[in-house]
């Protein structure tokens, strides 16, 4: 069995956060202070070391992206500064941003976008909406982080921004069960607070890139284009999960 | 949705702020307790527990078992994992402490 990480969001729409997880939308309706906890859940192979390989992988694979969106405001600043310009040489991150810039121009297609860039644009923009929402909840709920070996819980904590924490383990779990859902642990909240730094590196991005804008509203017009060039950034890094 | 990232931004801002108030009475608070294999059914127990304030004043509730003798002993095991735990709990807190620091970087 290979390892599975998922995040069950109750939000109607989520985006994947940094690391290894899938998002599940489970899209409940509910009350603000009655929000349901973000789950983070782990499902490990019953081999120890396999188990522990996929979770090395996992820290690895979080570690590789984090390591990308390092990245992000220093190749923003070049493709600003005008250091770089379109070739079929550049990363698919910096060719996609440089091709969908003159497209919000005033002088540009904005005013009469393709059917196609219409669509991407609003989707782009639903994701970032969805990003704002995982990153209030961050701040204003907890989550429930689950470890699960071959079908069996083993540990549980619920935990929330200032780190009060509560955790449920297995009756007389070994340091080997336990290192395992502590490196969970670990790997979730790594990853929950990357998209409160995603959200924040979206909106410095936004305000560089809108130099290369001379609309008006640059920064907000500029926002899908950058949260795609943070997509093709973490894509250079993302591998499927084995 | 620009407004919902401003709103991210402008709640996050507020939120640094109440937390840098509340600074003084901050605790981190890890409480363990122990089930069975089929959660629920046997009663939740207090294993270990620390509180941490920020005035420096920390408080740990240690697990012990009885040992040889009927000596009470710390379940050092046990104290381990609550301990990873502990640091994993600041750690996060640190990580969104800075994140929110973050938000606030326009350039």
């Amino acid at each position: 069995m290979n390892a599975v990480f998922t995040v069950i969001e109750p939000l109607p729409a989520a985006i994947a956060p940094p690391g290894p997880w899938r998002a599940q939308v489970v899209g409940s309706s509910f009350s603000l202070g009655d929000q349901p906890d973000v789950i983070w859940q782990a499902h490990l192979p019953a081999d120890p070391a396999a188990a522990q390989a996929a979770l090395r992988a996992a820290a690895a694979q979080l570690e590789a992206q984090e390591a990308a969106l390092a990245t992000v405001t220093q190749r923003l600043q070049r493709v600003a500064s005008g250091a770089i310009s379109f070739s079929s040489a550049l990363p698919p991150a910096e060719q996609a941003l440089l091709s969908m810039l003159p497209a919000i121009q005033p002088e540009g297609a904005s005013f009469g976008l393709g059917d196609t860039l219409q669509e991407w644009w609003q989707a782009a923009q639903e994701q970032i909406a969805a990003l704002s929402a995982q990153a209030r909840e961050v701040l204003g709920g907890y989550a429930t982080v689950e470890t699960v070996q071959s079908g069996r819980l083993i540990g549980r904590t619920r935990i929330n921004w200032h780190g009060d924490a509560r955790s449920l383990l297995i009756a007389g779990i070994d340091p080997a069960h336990a290192a395992l859902h502590q490196q969970t642990l670990a790997l979730a909240l790594r990853s929950r607070a990357g998209l409160l730094r995603l959200i924040g590196l979206v909106g410095r991005g936004a305000a560089i890139a809108a130099t290369m804008v001379a609309a008006p509203a640059g920064a907000i017009m500029v926002l899908p284009a950058v949260w795609q060039f943070v997509q093709e950034v973490l894509a250079e890094v993302r591998q499927p999960m084995v | 949705m620009a407004s919902e990232l401003e709103n991210s931004i402008r709640s996050a801002a507020a939120k640094v702020a109440a937390y840098v108030a509340d600074a003084a009475v901050m605790e981190v608070t890890t409480s363990y307790v122990v089930v069975g294999p089929t959660a629920g059914a046997e009663t939740a127990r207090p294993a270990a527990k620390t509180i941490i304030r920020l005035d420096g004043d920390c408080e740990a509730t240690v697990p012990m078992r009885e040992g040889p003798g009927g000596i009470l002993e710390v379940d050092r095991g046990l104290f381990e994992i609550h301990q990873a735990n502990v640091a994993t709990a600041t750690e996060y807190r640190a990580r969104v402490l800075g994140a929110l620091i973050g938000l606030l970087q326009r350039r």
